[in-house]
């Protein structure tokens, strides 16, 4: 049996590796949500960045050309949606629906083209992306162990987080964008393009991808992404899309999901504890909404 | 030929146009995809029209796969006319699945009082997950596409829970988390003797029928879809804009629900954990409701179609190297192009109409009658 200050580091551990891949995906969102996006294709993009992430990984080996390859994918299918969203004026669930059912078919599609295989393609020849080295923090074990095989990014995700508060709040850009989220007749009548804030607004989500597929093992399976771009988008809300506000959020579900993945080998039934993240969103969410509305 | 004259007397058939285009669109975008594992995009499109319609065996099966698709595209579309857009179709028929197949083998009594107590309970349980959301919707002002999407996930884990740990079917093969296969007295009879379509679609035809009717000739049916045009207008004109919430979503919830037990009573006779979610019955059944505007009598052929391009995409499958996928490509693909249909009649208007500017979009803004709803 682990000690209990053993037992909370591993947690926290794992939450953090957990919230990350969503925290990216969730900061896209929340910029959605400011300019009034309610862009439920993130899983499709998600999918499509953890993809183009594994193909790129296998053609060349290289992290850096993966992580681009994540980014570009993820922000090419932003922006087919957000041209459906935006210039044709589609209805953003419908676009976000159809995206997502054209994203889970086409990764699965060309997995089964490329690497012939059936379900997942699991490979060691990939690279996997480089762990942030914590040997340092030797003489506190639990605090090596709180930050043990975390790579980079999952450490630029908070860093991230901290840039785009600065971005939003004081920057002219940041400040445009709020503005169309505000009133986008007035913010248009300014002559600021809000279609192209709009359609811009999204690049993370890719390198949040990136995790999931180059974290720990590298590999890609049908779905990998299973609900996380959902959840995103659920933990932009809870932070009411405010960027320090998704870090909590964030974490909030990493929590939920570190949870499920502990419980898995109690007395408690697995499957249960699966059904768990999506309740915790429910019920977050309510009390979230619930004391909004009593101020 | 004059092309105003030509308009004119094609304009009957504008309500067909937008979707035969979209479908024509993804299907050049199918073939492109086609093209790149090196396959003739004619003669992939030609094994896949003859495995989803080419013989009695493959368009009976093709309309086996249509039934579910067919009932959650009602119920979607009960819910997404009146401009409550919920995803939760999944859920609900898993909520409803589950419970007939598990009420169907183990309430006590004679097997007629397990059918229908197991029906009844099983619609109960649809539409009672559906007021979940409803309710969440109503009290804490929760994003409905939030809610159903999170209850499908959970959902699909709680029965697995119980079919797992509670009503496993040990008899069988044990790799398989599903229950108890039903009595065959209460199986659902087939349709023809030697061919899988059984009653259930049927049973679909009826509720398209049913659905037809509510929407368009009953004092709610209107309400419902006054309340999808302008919820300001419905409060002002004395209906209760919340009771029409609470009602198109839990019919929605039910019928979804029946989608579940038609698929229990027809196909498997049990509940299969992860067979509807693997199959998107739900999720094709929504945008066969997309597809065709929420019209009953437009989702009963969008979802034939649409399930011929699911059953079209397994024949290749099985005989070209082409992977099953390229028919959820084809399917994204159609309601991708659906619902870009505003702007094509602005096109079509002769003075330039200033396109409306969607603002304030979080909350509920009205939608335009025809050009699918804003979020």
């Amino acid at each position: 049996m682990m000690s209990d200050a053993n037992y909370l580091s591993v947690v926290f551990n794992s939450t953090i590796r957990m919230m990350t891949p969503i925290l990216y995906v969730a900061l896209g969102s929340a910029l959605c949500n400011r300019v009034f996006i309610f862009n439920i294709g993130l899983e499709g993009t998600m999918l499509t960045g953890a993809f183009a992430a594994i193909v790129a990984n296998y053609y060349t080996g290289s992290i850096l050309v993966s992580l681009l390859a994540a980014m570009i994918s993820a922000m090419l299918v932003s922006w087919v949606a957000g041209i459906f969203m935006v210039k044709f004026k589609g209805a953003m669930l419908v676009v976000g629906v159809s995206i997502n059912m054209l994203m889970a078919g086409l990764t699965t599609f060309l997995m089964q083209t490329i690497f012939g295989v059936k379900g997942a393609y699991v490979s060691t020849d990939l690279v996997s992306l480089p762990k942030v080295d914590v040997s340092f923090l030797g003489r506190w074990p639990v605090l090596q162990t709180m930050f043990s095989s975390l790579t980079y990014l999952d450490l630029f995700a908070f860093v991230l987080a901290i840039l785009l508060y600065f971005f939003l709040f004081k920057t002219v850009t940041g400040f445009h964008m709020r503005s169309v989220g505000i009133n986008k007749t007035a913010a248009t009548s300014l002559g600021i393009n809000a279609d192209r804030l709009q359609i811009g607004t999204i690049a993370f989500s890719g390198i949040g991808a990136c995790l999931l597929t180059m974290g720990g093992v590298t590999m890609f399976a049908q779905n990998i992404t299973a609900g996380r771009g959902f959840i995103a988008m659920a933990a932009a809300t809870l932070g009411a899309a405010h960027p320090l506000g998704v870090v909590v959020g964030s974490g909030f579900f990493g929590f939920a999901q570190s949870m499920a993945n502990m419980l898995q080998n109690s007395a408690i039934s697995s499957q249960l504890t699966m059904a768990l993240p999506y309740l915790a969103t429910i019920l977050a969410l309510a009390i979230y909404n619930f004391t909004q509305h009593r101020r | 030929m004059n092309f105003n004259k030509l308009k004119k007397n094609l304009h009957f058939l504008t309500p067909l146009g937008q979707p035969v285009l979209a479908i024509g669109l993804a299907l050049i975008v199918g073939a492109a995809v086609i093209i790149a594992t090196g396959e003739s995009p004619l003669k992939i499109y030609g094994i896949m029209l003859k495995g989803a319609f080419g013989s009695k065996y493959y368009l009976l099966t093709t309309l086996t796969r249509a039934t579910p698709i067919i009932i959650t595209g009602l119920g979607a579309a009960i819910c997404w006319s009146s401009n409550y857009m919920g995803i939760g179709g999944e859920g609900q028929m898993i909520m409803g699945g589950f419970v007939c197949a598990v009420a169907c083998v183990h309430l006590p009594g004679p097997l007629w009082f397990k059918l229908i107590a197991g029906v009844i309970l099983a619609l109960a349980a649809g539409g009672a997950y559906s007021l979940l959301s409803a309710w969440l919707l109503d009290k804490f002002k929760m994003s409905l596409a939030i809610s159903t999407l999170m209850l499908n996930y959970a959902g699909a884990y709680i029965a697995m829970h119980f079919v797992q740990n509670v009503f496993l079917d040990k008899s069988g093969d044990a790799k398989l988390v599903q229950t108890q296969m039903i009595d065959e007295a209460i199986q659902l009879p087939r349709i023809l003797s030697d061919q899988k379509l059984h009653w259930g679609f049927g049973i679909a035809v009826l509720a398209v029928a049913a659905t037809w009717f509510l929407m368009n000739r009953t004092v709610f049916g209107y309400e419902a879809r006054m309340s999808g045009y302008n919820i300001d207008f419905c409060n002002y004109g004395g209906i209760s804009s919340r009771k029409i919430m609470y009602s198109v979503l839990i019919l929605s919830g039910v019928i979804c629900g029946l989608a579940g037990v038609i698929e229990v009573l027809g196909v498997n006779y049990r509940y299969v954990h992860n067979t509807y979610v693997s199959a998107s019955y739900a999720w094709i059944g929504l945008n066969a409701a997309l597809i065709s505007g929420y019209n009953p009598i437009g989702i009963l052929l969008t979802s034939i179609i649409l399930a011929g391009i699911s059953t079209g995409g397994a024949a290749i499958a099985r005989s070209t190297s082409v992977p099953l996928e390229i028919s959820s490509i084809i399917q994204g693909c159609i309601t991708l192009f659906i619902s870009a249909r505003i702007v094509i009649r602005f096109r079509r208007g002769k003075k330039p109409v200033p396109a409306p500017l969607n603002g304030g979009s979080a909350g509920r803004i009205v939608s335009d009658p025809e050009g699918g709803a804003a979020v």
